[in-house]
């Protein structure tokens, strides 16, 4: 951490490495007055002008709007919203062209302004400390203030750090050349910057302030010492004027001595940095309530008759602003400084937040490259890099596309600042080829996610139709078998009953036993009560009916098992098991609908018949061999699914709590009639077996369903 | 107007600026080396010069590239330039004419043209001639006021063009002193004296020895040094390299000297013999096959004035600038990947 008591004393001043000395050409524009704004007769409000997201528009096309009325409500924490910057009539929401390098059209209001500047209601607040904290943050957010420097980040966002801050870095830097926003805007209203900078110094807690200004700014230096002079904890540092001192990183480095760790933010040096127009924003926000509806621009260059600085109305378009200056809207315009800024491809684009500086050159003032040459590995590039990259080694990489290289070399820690291009005798475009190496690289990160993905899903997929497809295999085999042995049984129990049936609990017991062991060892919970209990069977054609149902009930819980054992943590939704769950789902309703009916119907029947132990058994030897058959399965599978755990559908719960409540249902009736037949007397006769082994099974299959409904509808309502 | 990607401002120096800057540069080391060693080294320098351009004209051509264009940022002829310079004065004509061949058509254009080659071009020509033909390329004049033989224009001419003056001398003859005997270099007088066992006192008595270097060799040197102090005033080369190697050369001798004061030549001698400040300030620090980073440019500096140290003390040859920095353009890709600079906000160099 750093010693900030110390910096209001000392007289030392830190430097980075590189830096270039370009032309600063500022004394076109940097005399005061500030030219105060007029109103033009179209202005064009994007709905977002910061880093981050638009509000909720809340005004519609034909609303007559008044000056500093909120147009949009900003709903979530990026987002910030813009206000009307004149009164007048909402003429259009839709696309109009952006204040932006690619030109691409962006969600603009259209307001056809009235001339009559209306203002909306305001509250000032003469003295803040009446607010509380929350209050003053609300404030600044529905004013729409977002970084004025550049880069247009939320500032009440700055303003709220997690760390505690113990340094307010006021930039007024402004080191690009030809701009003099700032410098005027310090010389004309050193005061309310200094109000803002206060009331940022309550909110963060009584940091130090240091506002840094590049020493070739006499006038606003002196302004802003006089503005300060009374206050201990501000001290007003000038800075030696050098391209580019005025980034966040390297005037912490100035002022400091610290570095701003690689992937790190300020903030976690105990720093933020606001710029000086920021906090003329905020003072006028809360003592004026005045939100964010104009700013100060530099008009320049040689094109340009009077260069000056104006109070512009955000939204204005910059031909409005051309044809006001006399020019043709289809001079080239330079949006920012000639070092970092772009170059406007539409002349209807509207002056945004962050827009400071208007350059209008003449053709030898920043004439064209000229035919790119090879590089000559001279290394000047390296000697300017402030952020000491290799950027000539960079080159080579992009050239070749080398992401590991350029990685390696630290191409995310490039700050775009052009200081190399600058140098370049060869004239090679470095930043462009830097910009495009960082959007390669983003864009085959994505693609690679997205592949691997892709890969997952597809291997997920192919062990389950594998797993499907043995598990079918398996389940024809003892079907077989199955049937085979109730030959056999259908046999040996006409012959001598009650000797076969305490034998065939013997050996049930055993093998209840067994399959208890393994299921435990192997599974989870909803096998568990399937295996609990016993039986015999009975040739007949209602234990394959009976079967059947019994195989369709493990395969879903087999299924919902699989996926209930591969948990992750990942909260992407797999398509297979959404469908599985809606299945589940649907079944569950369909067998409620029935089961509403069924059960009535049935029920009497069933109660009146005379006790029939056959069905039972067959539904109680099933479940045995179902116990068996799983645990031996799931002993096997296991392995594969965890190797396949990595894809973590959360739609799995659903379903698998589904199907594991429709598996318990099952087991469930399953022992009930088990037992139920234990309990009862041998019948009396077998004058009419055949139906009633019938009204029995029904009876079985119409509770079990119902149960199994209700269940469903049971987990259903509780997801 | 197409401004196309920031920055929209550059500055002026671009590189035909740089080299022909750096030919500019060359002047008083030029005329020096003139008044000295009479008009042989301009007959060598236009030879080269010319020759250089017109190879790389016709490598262009062969290319299918614009030749006027390439060949218009001046390197092929700094590269003549300083191949010009570098040769003895009354080198035979097509000696300059291979190696100028050779500097340009195999060391640069064999290996991608300009900003691709591994080796300084002209030092790679010069070091061709002084394997093929070694005593051609050790035949020194005796600088003017030892030579017996003034010659004028014309006589250099036809010397190197014919191998004899216009009075029928051929160069050996040429390359008598007043003494009848035939010239050497300083550097090679002290290394063929301290071997012989002179001590350097004895050697240093000798009339091909100046006021504190060779004679003649010392104020070439110096304005060597003049025209590469004005380089690195105008930022057209930085201090690196040349301090590094000057520093280096300086340190090495000196403790030589220290340790044995009588057989080693001293830190002077060093200094203001032979190609130094040529070296140091004109070839050493072409960009092209020199390192990348600024701290590599000091040690690669510091390698090859260690080299020339060597190679002066214990080598085969009076002097080893070239051989130096052929030397050590093979090491730069190394010590590039170990002297990268630690990025801004990294806590190690990566």
């Amino acid at each position: 951490m750093i010693d900030v008591k110390q910096l209001l004393t000392t007289d030392k001043l830190w430097d980075y490495a590189g830096g270039v000395f370009p032309e600063y050409r500022k004394e076109q524009s940097r005399q005061l007055p500030i030219h105060s704004a007029w109103i033009p007769p179209l202005v064009h409000v994007p709905i977002r002008q910061h880093i981050g997201q638009s509000g909720n528009l809340i005004v519609k096309a034909g609303d007559q709007v008044l000056k500093g009325q909120l147009l949009t409500e900003p709903t979530h924490g990026m987002a910030v919203p813009v206000h009307a910057p004149t009164s007048g009539i909402v003429e259009a929401i839709g696309q109009s062209p952006s204040n932006h390098p690619s030109g691409l059209n962006e969600v603009s209001l259209t307001i056809r302004t009235d001339g009559q500047d209306t203002w909306c209601e305001r509250k000032p607040v003469s003295d803040a400390s009446s607010l509380s904290d929350n209050d003053l943050l609300q404030l600044i957010r529905y004013a729409g203030i977002s970084g004025m420097g550049g880069a247009g980040f939320p500032t009440e966002i700055k303003l709220t750090p997690v760390n505690p801050i113990q340094l307010l870095l006021i930039n007024g830097a402004e080191c690009e050349p030809y701009i003099s926003a700032d410098d005027t805007l310090m010389q004309a209203h050193a005061d309310e910057i200094v109000a803002g900078i206060e009331l940022m110094v309550r909110l963060l807690s009584n940091p130090v302030v240091v506002i840094a200004i590049e020493a070739d700014k006499p006038k606003a230096i002196e302004a802003m010492e006089q503005a300060s002079a009374n206050l201990e904890h501000i001290r007003v540092r000038s800075i030696p004027a050098k391209y580019p001192s005025g980034g966040e990183r390297q005037l912490i480095q100035i002022i400091t001595g610290e570095e701003v760790p690689s992937n790190g933010i300020p903030a976690d040096l105990g720093i933020v940095v606001h710029n000086v127009g920021t906090a003329y924003a905020v003072s006028r926000a809360v003592y004026q309530d005045e939100p964010l509806i104009s700013r100060v621009v530099t008009i320049t260059g040689n094109r340009v008759l009077k260069p000056a600085n104006h109070w512009v109305l955000l939204g204005t378009p910059i031909n409005d602003l051309l044809h006001h200056h006399g020019l043709d809207e289809l001079d080239p315009v330079i949006v920012g400084g000639p070092m970092m800024g772009y170059q406007l491809p539409h002349a209807e684009a509207p002056v945004i937040k962050t827009t400071n500086c208007l350059i209008i050159p003449s053709q030898d003032e920043l004439p064209s490259p000229d035919q790119q040459m090879p590089c000559i590995r001279c290394g000047a590039c390296a000697e300017a890099c402030p952020a000491n990259l290799l950027p000539q080694q960079l080159h080579w990489y992009a050239l070749a596309e080398d992401q590991d290289k350029l990685n390696e070399h630290n191409l995310f820690d490039c700050i775009e600042c052009g200081a190399c291009a600058y140098v370049c005798p060869s004239e090679i475009p470095l930043v462009l080829e830097y910009r495009q190496a960082k959007a390669m690289i983003r864009t085959s990160r994505q693609e690679q996610l997205k592949a691997e993905r892709a890969k997952q899903r597809f291997e997920a997929r192919n062990e389950r139709l594998e797993q499907e497809k043995q598990a079918r295999a398996e389940k024809h085999k003892k079907a077989a078998e199955a049937r085979l042995k109730a030959m056999a049984d259908k046999q040996s129990s006409a012959s001598d009953k009650s000797s076969a049936e305490s034998s065939a609990k013997q050996s049930a017991a055993v093998a209840a036993a067994l399959a208890r062991a393994k299921a435990k060892k192997a599974s989870q919970q909803p096998q568990k009560t399937m295996v609990d209990e016993q039986g015999q069977t009975v040739p007949d054609n209602s234990d394959i009916a009976a079967m059947r149902e019994a195989r369709k009930a493990e395969a879903r819980a087999k299924k919902a098992q699989k996926q209930s054992s591969s948990s992750s943590s990942d909260g992407t939704s797999d398509k297979s098991a959404a469908v599985a769950a809606a299945v589940a789902r649907a079944k569950a309703k369909r067998q409620a609908q029935a089961s509403s009916n069924e059960p009535e119907a049935q029920q009497p029947k069933a109660d009146s018949n005379a006790a029939d132990d056959k069905a039972a058994r067959v539904a109680a030897a099933v479940a045995r061999a179902k116990a068996k058959r799983d645990a031996a399965q799931h002993s096997d599978a296991k392995p594969a699914v965890t190797a396949s755990s990595e894809q973590p559908p959360a739609a799995d719960d659903k379903a698998a709590r589904v199907a594991a409540a429709v598996a318990r249902a099952k087991a469930k009736r399953q022992a009930q009639q088990a037992t139920d037949t234990d309990q009862k007397p041998q019948p009396t006769g077998a004058a009419e077996p055949a139906q009633d082994k019938a009204a029995r099974i029904a009876q079985a299959v119409a509770k079990a369903k119902a149960k199994r409904a209700q269940q469903a509808a049971q987990d259903d309502s509780e997801q | 107007m197409n401004l196309l990607s920031s920055p929209f401002t550059r500055q002026s120096l671009k590189t035909h600026d740089l080299m022909r800057m750096v030919i500019l540069c060359c002047i008083p080391g030029i005329l020096v080396q003139a008044y000295f060693f009479g008009y042989g080294n301009l007959i060598q320098i236009a030879l080269a010069a010319g020759t250089c351009w017109l190879t790389e004209a016709a490598i262009m051509i062969m290319r299918n590239r614009p030749a006027l264009r390439v060949t218009a940022d001046n390197s092929a002829l700094l590269t003549g330039v300083l191949l010009g310079i570098a040769v003895p004065p009354f080198l035979p004509w097509w000696m300059t004419v291979i190696a100028a061949v050779f500097a340009i058509a195999v060391v640069k254009h064999l290996y991608g043209g300009i900003g691709n080659n591994l080796f300084n071009p002209a030092m790679a020509g010069y070091v061709l001639l002084l394997i093929s033909f070694p005593v051609a390329m050790t035949s020194w004049q005796p600088v003017g006021a030892l030579a017996h033989h003034q010659l004028g224009l014309w006589d250099s001419l036809q010397l190197v063009f014919t191998g004899f003056s216009a009075d029928g001398f051929s160069l050996q003859q040429v390359r008598m002193t007043i003494d009848g005997i035939a010239a050497a270099t300083p550097l090679d007088t002290v290394k063929t004296d301290l071997h012989q066992g002179l001590t350097l006192d004895e050697s240093m008595v000798k009339p091909v020895f100046g006021s504190f270097a060779g004679a003649g060799w010392e104020w070439l040197n110096l304005a060597f040094l003049a025209g590469g102090l004005y380089l690195v005033y105008r930022r057209v080369i930085t201090w690196a390299i040349p301090g590094g190697m000057l520093i280096s050369l300086f340190v090495c001798s000196a403790i030589g000297f220290a340790l044995q004061p009588d057989g080693t030549a001293s830190p002077m001698l060093h200094l203001f013999s032979g190609a130094t400040m040529l070296g140091a300030f004109f070839i050493a620090t072409d960009p092209v096959s020199a390192c990348t980073t600024v701290r590599g440019r000091w040690i690669f500096g510091a390698l090859i004035g260690a080299l020339v140290y060597v190679i002066r003390t214990w080598g085969g040859y009076p002097d080893g600038v070239a051989f130096a920095v052929l030397l050590a353009n093979m090491c730069v890709v190394l010590i590039d990947h170990y002297s990268k600079p630690r990025t801004y906000g990294h806590k190690e160099a990566s």
